[in-house]
């Protein structure tokens, strides 16, 4: 990778006056890699994406862009494209004229120009009204003009500034697997800004996590969810048990309350450390009988969901979150009041024990993008 | 305008029958004030365009002959309406690449600080017509900056006062505020992400000029160019002042035949001629837009 990567971040970092927006960091994007920066809103990814365009000027650091620093290169000159929030389509063309906007603006021939911009309107599935104006089409209609725009000059890097903010929430999951679909057609690298943490993991290749201007954590969607790095990536992908425990030797843990739990150490903590142990809900078991290393607790709430039952219980000074398939739900558990006796278990590989406290705890409210 | 104009029928649709006479009422002021200050005028002047003139004393005799319009075909005269509408037509021009310029300007500030700078462009406005043109001359004029500052650099100046030079800073001076402001009205409508996304697609500033921030600011240029274009054909102060007087304009014309030939019937004929190429001249900007925008839309069908 390399020798081959899209784009290249070395050192990058943004600071408004004394406001230190993106701390510097170091980043590669492969070649035809779809790479989301995922993270809430005010964290930074939206500057660190415009840094990468040409729209902001990094207070230090550099970008290379297919291995050469574009440093000093203006956007329009750079490889890149970009699909905007607000699809920024030019109002006054039709969808075929905004299409073209790039080839004309860079003076292709008339035969070919035609040629490129059906090919773009065929692969968005808009072959069928290139004459109507923006103001004529539904929203996921004009993001589709918006990305045939944005693809129509065959750039090496696509960059996508939270696309599908504004659709409604049929159509973001349709556009999820479009854009994939598309992605891979394509061949393009594709590099999406988000914050909603469910269609980073469906499309991505990799996923880089921020919060406050650093980035925590870059990995494949499977690893971010299953072996988060920190505890704000833990609670911001998917939801999440944080239980606070104590080391209380090398490689076993305590929580107050409860005794030592099952958890797989992986960093060296120090005995004496405070720690959390992070459990997805969907791992632990919940049983109406103990079973080997459950701890007893009883149920404070429960709530159906359609697929599945979540439980909150309590165990010693715990509230923990239980999700439990609807098939799955035995008899017994199914006919057990609000404030039933219950035991939960979860398996040692589920537990992952997390630095007690990120040097950036995490803040999803507050601060403006 | 327009939307003002398209509301009010429907206001009137909606209010109930007894407040039709109320709504009356209220119009009667502006109707009158129209009517007085604007139409009656109006007419008086017409109807003087086709008098006899007395050749003694002044002043009309009645009577109706077209020969107060058919003098006006003498060269003198076509000479001086050509220069006008040269004038004219070179003053809006000045004003329109100036004030556009300025008027993107401000629009891409940051939201805070386009009112300051709006401020600046009014100040002058604010101030009487005469006084800026004086203002000129001292600027231009012998033992004015102008001429000091280009000696001490070292070079032979002279007054700029009186020059064709001067005519035109003057008119754009004062024309400048109303060619900014339609412009900036329409640009302050564009979504500011386009210039990014012209930018990205590889246009640079003229191509992101010519293709998008000029057809979307059309409707703020044409106001523009109607704005500055039809009151510099009435102007007569600044030749005078500025040019030496030696090249008059149709205002200077109008004058003239009213205070020193003491020919009114012409000088209302005159007037008469310079109202309708007036209109004549918003008819056109009018019809090229329409034109213009409905090109743009057969191009992009």
């Amino acid at each position: 990778m390399t020798q081959t990567s899209a784009v290249r971040l070395r050192g990058i970092t943004k600071s408004f006056g004394s406001n230190l927006v993106v701390e510097p960091l170091d980043l590669e994007i492969g070649r035809n890699e779809f790479f989301s920066i995922l993270g809430p809103s005010g964290c930074g990814k939206t500057t660190l994406m415009r840094m990468i365009t040409g729209f902001e000027t990094p207070t230090a650091g550099s970008v290379e862009l297919d291995g050469k620093t574009v440093d000093r290169v203006p956007t329009r000159q750079r490889d890149l494209n970009m699909l905007f929030q607000s699809y920024a389509l030019f109002p006054h063309l039709s969808v075929y004229e905004n299409v073209a906007f790039e080839l004309r603006v860079r003076k292709t021939a008339k035969a070919e120009l035609d040629r490129r911009v059906r090919e773009a309107l065929a692969l968005v599935r808009l072959e069928d009204f290139p004459q109507r104006k923006p103001s004529e089409l539904s929203g996921g209609q004009r993001q589709r003009v918006a990305l045939a725009r944005a693809v129509v000059g065959r750039p090496a890097v696509v960059l996508l500034d939270e696309p599908l903010g504004a659709l409604d929430q049929k159509l973001r999951k349709e556009m999820q697997f479009e854009l994939k679909r598309m992605q891979r057609e394509v061949g393009i690298t594709f590099i999406y800004v988000t914050h909603d943490q469910e269609e980073a993991l469906t499309m991505s290749d990799r996923i880089a996590v921020m919060s406050k201007g650093r980035v925590l954590q870059v990995a494949g969607p499977t690893e971010i969810y299953d072996a988060p790095n920190s505890r704000f990536v833990a609670s911001f992908i998917g939801s999440c048990n944080l239980i606070d425990a104590v080391m209380s030797s090398a490689d076993t843990v305590e929580v107050a309350g409860l005794g030592p739990v099952p958890a797989t150490v992986t960093g060296g903590f120090a005995t004496g450390t405070q720690v959390v142990v992070a459990v997805r809900p969907e791992r632990m078991t919940l049983t109406d009988r103990p079973t080997e290393g459950s701890f007893a607790g009883v149920i404070s709430e429960r709530v159906f969901l359609g697929d599945e039952w979540t439980y909150h219980v309590k165990t010693g000074g715990t509230e923990l979150t239980v999700r439990v398939p609807s098939g799955e739900t035995s008899a017994a558990l199914a006919t057990l009041p609000e404030g039933g006796q219950v035991w939960v278990s979860w398996p040692t590989a589920a537990g992952r024990v997390l630095p007690a406290d990120d040097t950036t705890s995490p803040s999803l409210i507050g601060s403006p993008a | 305008m327009s939307a003002s104009t398209a509301t009010a029928p429907a206001r009137g649709l909606r209010a109930p029958a007894r407040g039709t006479l109320l709504g009356y009422l209220l119009l009667l002021p502006a109707v009158a004030v129209i009517v007085l200050l604007v139409i009656v005028p109006m007419a008086v002047i017409a109807r003087q365009s086709f008098a006899l003139s007395d050749p003694l004393l002044g002043g009309t005799m009645g009577g109706f002959t077209w020969d107060n319009y058919a003098k006006l075909f003498d060269p003198v005269y076509a000479k001086t309406m050509g220069y006008s509408l040269g004038l004219a037509a070179l003053n809006a021009a000045v004003c329109l690449v100036v004030g556009y310029l300025l008027a993107f300007y401000i629009s891409t500030r940051p939201a805070n600080r386009q009112p300051v700078l709006l401020m600046l462009v009014i100040i002058p406005f604010l101030t009487d017509f005469l006084v800026r043109t004086f203002a000129w001359i001292t600027l231009l004029g012998s033992g004015g900056p102008y001429v000091r500052i280009a000696r001490a650099l070292g070079f032979d100046a002279s007054s700029l006062v009186p020059s064709q030079f001067a005519v035109i800073m003057s008119l754009l001076y004062a024309f400048l505020p109303v060619a900014v402001f339609p412009i900036y009205a329409s640009m302050r409508a564009i979504d500011p992400s386009l210039r990014e996304a012209a930018s990205d697609l590889g246009a640079g500033w003229w191509q992101t000029h010519r293709r998008i921030f000029i057809p979307l600011s059309a409707t703020g240029i044409g106001s523009s160019i109607m704005l500055t274009f039809v009151p510099t054909l009435g102007v007569f102060v600044i030749p005078v002042l500025l040019g030496g007087g030696k090249d008059p304009l149709v205002g200077n014309l109008i004058v003239t035949l009213f205070t020193e030939f003491r020919n009114e019937p012409m000088g209302a004929a005159m007037s008469m001629v310079v109202l309708v190429l007036m209109l004549a001249s918003v008819a056109v900007i009018t019809g090229l837009l329409r034109l213009l925008s409905i090109r743009s839309n057969r191009r992009a069908a």
